[in-house]
């Protein structure tokens, strides 16, 4: 279905659950509907033309207010493909409460973070860049006196919804599952031993691997559960990453039901499967989607890791197909074009046409879910029917 | 003779004409010091009396005083051309991979006047000089310039890759940092005297 129609049917039923996967191959941005009008923004990427967050044109399309539709906004870590128009975010639902994984909100990333923006070398700024405003941002609205910002951590509850005011009937709670002590712990070490120091020729923001500083979420309606996997991945210690999410549950289950979507951690990587996951927090054969990532030669999901998905569940869906991201030259003088074709050097856009995929639940009772694809979006098995993952 | 044979040769001429006595030099070679010991040592005559005349530690005349007089070698204008150049496209790129023959980074349009990447390419690393081979590294940045040069009347085509010499962090830009790392956190978080965000912890 064309990007252009994703409004025409309007916008969610109050009683309607609604799920919506935004990403162009690098960026992600995830928009839930609880019920009655409330939503919760998970990360942030851009629309098609890169004019405005996504999760405001989409909202805006739908003929909804952002200001007070919004009621959380989640940044599951601070990569900037997962930032991008997150301020603009903040800033246009001000009554929204922000929630940022608990190891960004410690003094040493705080120091990390102001002692690289004043690496002013490149035009692009740093990949901090965006982050640090969603943080000024909430600095002035604590100075006005809003205490609307939390820290995202294991077990934290970061939305809760009466029943009575859910729309549906059933309680609404969004949970934390990550990031655990462990995480933080490996986080803040390896933030220590990147820390711009005096004297240190200045370099671009790492991004440290693995991203066990990731909010992964659970969403619980009534009897429905939705898992956000963010970036978060499997790492060898048990308490760590995936592995640390796991042995928590086993202490003391976190819902009454098996997620049946599950929003794919990491788009996708081997490096975040974990079969425990799959088993345990998952319903058999749920729908699960994942925004696909491109940096360099770098691509996720790789052929292993589309793999791996798709012997879990039959219902893999992907927001953007690899073969359908392509566009064409800028327009450019002839003799820069002439000079390219002839050393055989070719410019890829990054800012590929947009994928989404759109899950609605008219009705929790019967649990289940409507899907929709747009844009360039594809199911797992096309995507990895193209070229790129041969 | 070539271009730059004519200027080493001028070059030379304007060394024997006026530094040949210079001291130093080995016997029977020709004088390479730049200094001419009888001008210095006027010179230092002449500065050590008005010094004298004025104590005024303020005070200087060097100003008025020619490079000939000083002791200083005045090199001619380099008469060779320096090109002309169109640019035609200008990118920022960040680098993203290096592999064996080519490396992978991010561009910023400059020419379009973009602030954000949003192409990216691949590019052989035989484009490089071996000095800026050395600095590519993932994270590294570079300029990728693309455009039309004249030389000697002629025009022609070229493309450049530069990799840019980053400057390192300073005290002072560490010190401002950690200050507003520490005021930002106490704005969030309240009470400064229970928080461990103080500059200068290093």
């Amino acid at each position: 279905m064309p990007f252009s129609e994703i409004h025409t049917i309007g916008p969610p039923q109050p009683t309607e659950i609604e799920v919506c996967v935004f990403g162009p191959s690098f960026g992600e941005c995830i928009i839930v509907h609880l019920g009655n009008g409330h939503w919760v923004v998970f990360d942030s990427c851009m629309n098609h033309d890169g004019s405005e967050p996504v999760a405001l044109s989409y909202l805006n399309a739908l003929g909804l207010a952002p200001a007070s539709a919004i009621k959380a906004i989640v940044a599951t870590h601070w990569h900037n493909d997962h930032c991008k128009g997150l301020a603009r975010i903040v800033g246009a639902a001000p009554a929204a409460y922000v929630w940022i994984s608990s190891a960004l909100t410690t003094p040493e990333f705080f120091r990390f973070a102001k002692r690289m923006g004043k690496n002013k070398t490149t035009v692009a700024g740093t990949k901090l860049s965006e982050f640090e405003s969603v943080i000024d941002e909430i600095a002035a609205r604590n100075k006005a006196g809003l205490l609307t910002f939390g820290y995202a951590s294991s077990r934290m509850p970061m939305v809760k919804i009466d029943a009575k005011l859910s729309g549906h009937g059933w309680p609404c709670e969004v949970t934390g599952l990550s990031p655990s002590p462990g995480d933080t712990l490996n986080f803040l070490t390896r933030i220590a031993a990147q820390m711009p120091r005096v004297r240190q020729t200045k370099h671009s923001v790492p991004s440290p691997s693995p991203n066990d500083v990731s909010v992964a979420t659970l969403v619980t309606i009534g009897p429905l559960s939705i898992l956000l996997g963010a970036d978060l991945e499997k790492t060898g210690s048990q308490t760590t990453g995936w592995n640390a999410v796991i042995a928590a549950h086993h202490q003391i289950p976190f819902g009454p039901n098996n997620a049946s979507l599950y929003k794919i951690a990491h788009h996708g990587s081997e490096n975040a499967h974990s079969l425990e996951l799959w088993q345990e927090l998952l319903e058999p054969n749920p729908f699960a989607v994942l925004t696909p990532w491109r940096n360099g030669s770098g691509r996720l999901p790789t052929g292993a890791g589309i793999t791996n998905i798709m012997t879990e569940t039959k219902r893999a869906l992907a927001t953007a197909s690899e073969a359908r991201t392509r566009r064409p030259l800028k327009e450019r003088p002839p003799g820069v074009l002439r000079f390219l074709r002839e050393n055989n050097i070719r410019i890829r856009s990054l800012t590929a046409p947009f994928g989404c995929v759109r899950f609605r639940m008219p009705n929790l009772q019967s649990g289940t879910w409507n899907v929709e694809l747009f844009g360039s979006a594809c199911t797992l098995a096309e995507l990895a029917r193209t070229k790129e993952f041969h | 003779m070539t271009l730059t044979e004519q200027h080493h040769r001028q070059l030379d001429t304007r060394y024997s004409e006026t530094f040949a006595t210079g001291s130093g030099g080995i016997e029977g070679a020709p004088a390479r010091t730049r200094f001419n010991a009888e001008v210095l040592n006027a010179r230092q005559k002449r500065m050590k009396a008005f010094v004298d005349s004025t104590h005024d530690p303020e005070g200087t005349s060097l100003e008025s005083e020619s490079l000939d007089n000083i002791g200083i070698v005045q090199y001619p204008d380099s008469y060779l051309e320096t090109p002309r150049e169109i640019k035609l496209q200008e990118w920022e790129g960040q680098v993203q991979e290096v592999g064996s023959r080519y490396f992978s980074a991010r561009l910023v349009d400059l020419t379009a006047g973009e602030r954000e990447e949003a192409e990216e390419v691949d590019l052989p690393l035989d484009d490089l000089t071996e000095s800026d081979r050395i600095l590519l590294v993932p994270g590294a940045t570079f300029r990728w310039i693309i455009g039309y040069r004249y030389i000697r009347g002629e025009k022609e085509r070229f493309a450049r890759i530069v990799i840019r010499r980053l400057p390192v962090w300073t005290e002072q830009e560490i010190r401002t940092a950690d200050r507003e790392a520490a005021d930002l956190y106490n704005a969030l978080f309240g009470d400064p005297h229970n928080r461990a965000a103080t500059a200068n912890r290093d």
